[in-house]
């Protein structure tokens, strides 16, 4: 009898043969169509490995960029752009902007009495005043801003929890690209977990991914059926090699990814 | 014609999860000051084509569930609609008044804007669900972040997505905080 060793990246193969199987053919609003189930979710255990996938290179360093930027509140592909990170050009308007998207949500929240929230610092205040709270909340569906955005958020909440001694964090993911969008907001979402529980002094725990209309697009088929075929390296670690004064003042050379050993990148076009 | 209910399996997902939270759980004190068993996210699926997801392992008070999504939708806030149909489960959070502020109703029917609009929800979701069935946008959230202090207790149930897949229509309901044996078998019901 042939034992298979558990490995987390299975959990993401796992969801693109379910696609396979049981997905449902069903047109989309780029015009691309889609295979599509609905309702998925997957656990990572952060102490055990980064979850960057290794049966396809993953651009890391895109990742790590465009979380930094969503800390700064930044809405504009410009600081991106001089970071080498070309990922969110395609929505740009002819200045760069992209609306109130997620750096704006998240830290500059404006109410209808002209409050302004900054959510991520009041998420680090929580996780460390009031660990056991159930309302470490963080929601980029600001539901007056949906029309002045560029992109509807698919990232759309996410929750910290602590038991334990280790922080969790949960992520809503209401429109998902298993190909091409998934593996990078399951490591940007590890990463900033990670970042969270640096900050508060926290062992990192389970980051658990959840996602509503879970696709895959009709040009992107003969990919996933190649990924399947692989198997998993060893996932990296990802460590952090200062510690800032607070969570806006991380820098990429604070990360230090260590071990990612990958199968070669499969190259697919983005439905925009 | 065989009653296919009589046979239906004893173990379900709503069981299983309590015996999950229960075997596996950590303790963990909490806002009330009750103390917790607690895990960290979950995820259950009900094919309503199959029956009502309606909890059989204890008796659940199926007229509260169904007068307080109706209180919901109204966009309604006080708890005094409530009480006039039987239903006193927000009395403990309300005002003297019977407010409750801007709660799950309020957020559904009447989400307000930065420049002094408001957004239905609601009426929203159904409009995309009968002229755009295919957008993955179909969503209502109840966690705004601007009314959250005014409100008497946060959103549990804080954000519900909706699907049209061919001929059906699909639910997610995201639930930031779970109660067993006494918050959970409501909004499992609701968002059928």
């Amino acid at each position: 009898m042939t034992t298979v060793a558990y490995h987390p990246e299975n959990q993401y193969l796992d969801l693109i043969r379910r696609i396979l199987d049981e997905g449902v053919e069903r047109p989309d609003r780029t015009g691309t169509g889609t295979l599509a189930v609905f309702g998925h979710q997957m656990r990572f255990n952060l102490a055990k490995g980064f979850p960057l996938l290794t049966t396809k290179k993953l651009h890391y360093r895109s990742i790590a960029i465009e979380l930094l930027w969503f800390l700064r509140g930044d809405t504009n592909v410009k600081w991106l752009q001089e970071n080498k990170v070309s990922i969110w050009d395609e929505w740009a308007d002819e200045n760069g902007d992209l609306g109130p998207v997620y750096g704006k949500q998240w830290r500059d929240w404006v109410t209808a009495d002209g409050r302004h929230i900054d959510q991520i610092a009041e998420l680090v205040r929580l996780i460390k005043k009031d660990p056991t709270s159930r309302r470490q909340v963080v929601s980029a569906w600001n539901v007056g801003d949906l029309p002045s955005m560029k992109l509807a958020p698919c990232h759309c909440l996410f929750q910290t929890a602590v038991m334990g001694g280790k922080l969790h964090l949960q992520l809503y993911q209401r429109s998902c690209d298993v190909f091409l969008g998934v593996p990078f907001n399951i490591a940007s979402y590890a990463l900033l977990q990670i970042l969270l529980a640096h900050q508060c002094d926290l062992e990192v725990g389970d980051f658990v991914w959840t996602g509503g209309d879970v696709h895959i697009y009709s040009n992107h088929l003969e990919q996933v059926k190649t990924q399947i075929t692989r198997t998993p390296f060893p996932l990296p670690q990802l460590r952090i090699l200062r510690k800032p004064e607070s969570i806006d003042e991380y820098r990429f050379e604070d990360f230090e990814l260590v071990g990612y050993e990958a199968h070669p990148h499969i190259k697919g076009a983005v439905a925009v | 014609m065989i009653d296919t209910h009589a046979h239906r399996p004893v173990r379900s997902q709503y069981e299983d999860f309590m015996r999950h939270v229960y075997t596996t759980g950590v303790t963990k004190t909490d806002r009330t000051g009750t103390g917790t068993i607690s895990v960290f996210g979950h995820q259950m699926r009900f094919d309503l084509r199959e029956g009502f997801p309606l909890v059989t392992t204890k008796k659940v008070f199926t007229k509260a569930i169904i007068v307080e999504l109706l209180w919901f939708l109204r966009g309604d806030r006080n708890v005094k609609w409530l009480q006039e149909r039987g239903c006193t489960i927000w009395d403990e959070w309300a005002g003297p008044d019977g407010d409750l502020g801007p709660v799950y109703g309020v957020q559904w029917r009447s989400w307000p804007t930065p420049e002094g609009g408001h957004i239905d929800q609601i009426a929203e979701v159904v409009k995309q669900l009968q002229t755009t069935p295919d957008s993955r946008r179909i969503i209502v959230s109840a966690w705004n972040v601007a009314d959250l202090g005014k409100m008497a207790l946060m959103p549990c149930h804080v954000f519900v997505t909706t699907d049209a897949f061919p001929r059906a229509a699909r639910c997610s309901l995201r639930r930031k905080s779970v109660r067993f044996t006494c918050g959970k078998p409501f909004p499992r019901g609701h968002h059928s």
